[in-house]
């Protein structure tokens, strides 16, 4: 790797905006891309004129959607394209507006997510060779056998599991941009039918629509359109691993994340005990255990007992998914991304009203995409 | 296709004139690696490929690494509950596979699991792999 990003030069989020996750509706992409793209320029302050390129993350909405619901804000002919990769197209989206700004390139660049759910097949079906049983794995079974190995290595138990659902849900219940914004109790997460080994329905993430959005600046663009500096957090670290051969052959997902995350760590020179504030990929309440290991958060096995204590409550140690994570936010596939930088950029701020970590300064997003792919970025607050 | 051929996946595994059955399955010439299933694109390990991936063909036995009591699925021709498992193979590559059983009674990480063939879900289905607990 010739450079990391610490070595081009700075980079910050200056403006954040959501439309609601929520279920499927009649709402078109454009109406909650638009509603996204606005609300982010209002709270940087910015005019439409001012983007200089944008980046676009999508996974069901077919091709070319980008132009047809932009150039609603005024057709300025800026770059635009489409961003894929899985479950990490948003994350993937932010990185490239931060490397376009960070390069140089632009100073000022859009990370846009916007999604509705639509039929869509996985490349991997399609590449020429056969599985044993690629149709009776769906997502949550994948992860479902991770949370038996991690019984297995960790004594965990089922109720450890629901205590992670607990924890979001009852975060997503004081975030109004949310899917779910309804509080659940122990038993309402753990009695209900499983749908694969400890996996409760409410331990599993919605997929509906919605869209994020995030302007990103540079030094220059902030002090030529006199934007406020103190709500900006700079982009510290971004990152982005693909999956090896582990061995043992076990947990890529969270070997990956170890991966990534350690070399955002060296990136941003900074150590796991420096964060407040962390959004990740808690598709399946088995993930946050998971995660935050690997993470350096606490110790191996500890997870269990650490979230208990309540370390990864708002007001404990290091706040884990205060938007709700993807269990209670939602995960509209190309928006989550994006949402979870608005979700610390809010946080940073001191501006995340009912769910505010307090004194937050340093916060990291993690997402990992089918295939596999793990993209972590880590922001700070530097006033 | 004759009757003792006619599995449900056929470039993946075929039955062995013992009545057994067996993986189809590579070794990489450079790096030793082995692998499954049989491809010629190239070594996940190394990235040799073609004519340096060797067919090599593989026993079905293993040790569960873990398995899911899956309850609800919407997979065509797919009736839940059954269990899946990931099943590391004695000569190294790691399946996910189905058990015989259709609940996780008995099961434990750990446990050896051998793979046969079973009749289908029809007279007319193809035969399907399967594993079973060891001694069960």
């Amino acid at each position: 790797m010739a450079k990391r990003l610490s070595d081009l030069r700075p980079v910050y989020v200056v403006g954040i905006g959501l439309h609601r996750y929520q279920r499927p509706s009649d709402t078109p992409y454009v109406a909650l891309g638009l509603a996204a793209v606005r609300s982010a320029l209002a709270d940087a302050d910015l005019e439409w004129k001012a983007v200089e390129s944008v980046f676009h993350a999508n996974c069901m909405l077919g091709m070319a959607p980008t132009r047809v619901m932009l150039r609603h804000l005024g057709a300025t002919g800026i770059p635009m394209q489409q961003v894929e990769n899985a479950s990490a197209s948003g994350s993937t989206a932010f990185r490239n507006a931060v490397m376009d700004v960070a390069s140089g390139i632009s100073d000022v660049s859009l990370a846009l997510g916007v999604d509705k759910p639509a039929p869509f097949t996985l490349a991997s079906t399609k590449n020429g060779l056969d599985t044993l049983e690629r149709d009776r794995v769906a997502a949550f079974t994948h992860f479902a056998l991770l949370a038996q190995t991690y019984c297995a290595e960790s004594g965990a138990t089922a109720e450890d599991f629901a205590r992670v659902a607990v924890k979001n849900h009852g975060n997503g219940a004081k975030n109004p941009f949310a899917q779910r914004q309804q509080s659940r109790t122990l038993s309402e997460i753990l009695d209900a039918e499983p749908v694969a080994g400890f996996l409760t329905p409410l331990q599993c993430c919605p997929v509906g629509e919605g869209a994020a959005a995030v302007l990103v600046a540079s030094e220059d663009a902030i002090r030529k359109y006199g934007l406020n500096r103190r709500r900006a957090p700079r982009v510290l670290s971004s990152t982005m691993r693909s999956e090896r051969i582990y061995e043992p052959a076990t947990g890529f997902d969270a070997a990956l994340t170890e991966e990534a995350v350690t070399q955002a760590f060296a990136e941003a020179q900074i150590k796991p005990d420096e964060l407040d504030v962390v959004e990740l990929h808690d598709a399946f309440t088995v993930e946050e255990l998971l995660y935050v290991e690997r993470m350096g958060l606490c110790a191996r096995g500890d997870a269990p007992r650490e979230l208990r204590s309540g370390a990864f409550d708002i007001g404990g140690r290091v706040a884990v998914s205060a938007s709700g994570g993807l269990l209670a936010m939602g995960h509209p596939l190309g928006p989550t991304g994006i949402g979870q930088i608005a979700e610390i950029t809010r946080q940073l701020r001191g501006e995340a009203a009912g769910r505010q970590h307090p004194g937050a300064k340093t916060g990291l997003a993690h997402m990992v995409g089918v295939g596999a792919v793990c993209v972590v970025h880590i922001l700070r607050n530097e006033d | 296709m004759t009757e003792i051929s006619r599995v449900a996946h056929p470039t993946l595994y075929g039955p062995t004139t013992e009545g057994g059955v067996t993986l189809f399955g590579l070794r990489c010439r450079r790096c030793a690696k082995v692998g499954f299933p049989r491809q010629r694109y190239g070594c996940e390990n190394c990235g040799a490929y073609g004519d340096d991936l060797l067919d090599l063909d593989l026993a079905p036995e293993g040790e569960l690494v873990s398995f899911a009591a899956v309850h609800r699925h919407q997979g065509r021709d797919i009736q839940a509950p059954f269990v899946m498992a990931e099943v590391r193979l004695d000569s190294g590559p790691l399946l996910r596979c189905t058990l015989a059983q259709r609940d996780d009674a008995g099961l434990a990480i750990g446990k050896r699991v051998i793979g046969r063939l079973v009749d289908g879900t029809s007279p007319d289905a193809p035969r399907e792999l399967r594993f079973f607990v060891a001694g069960a």
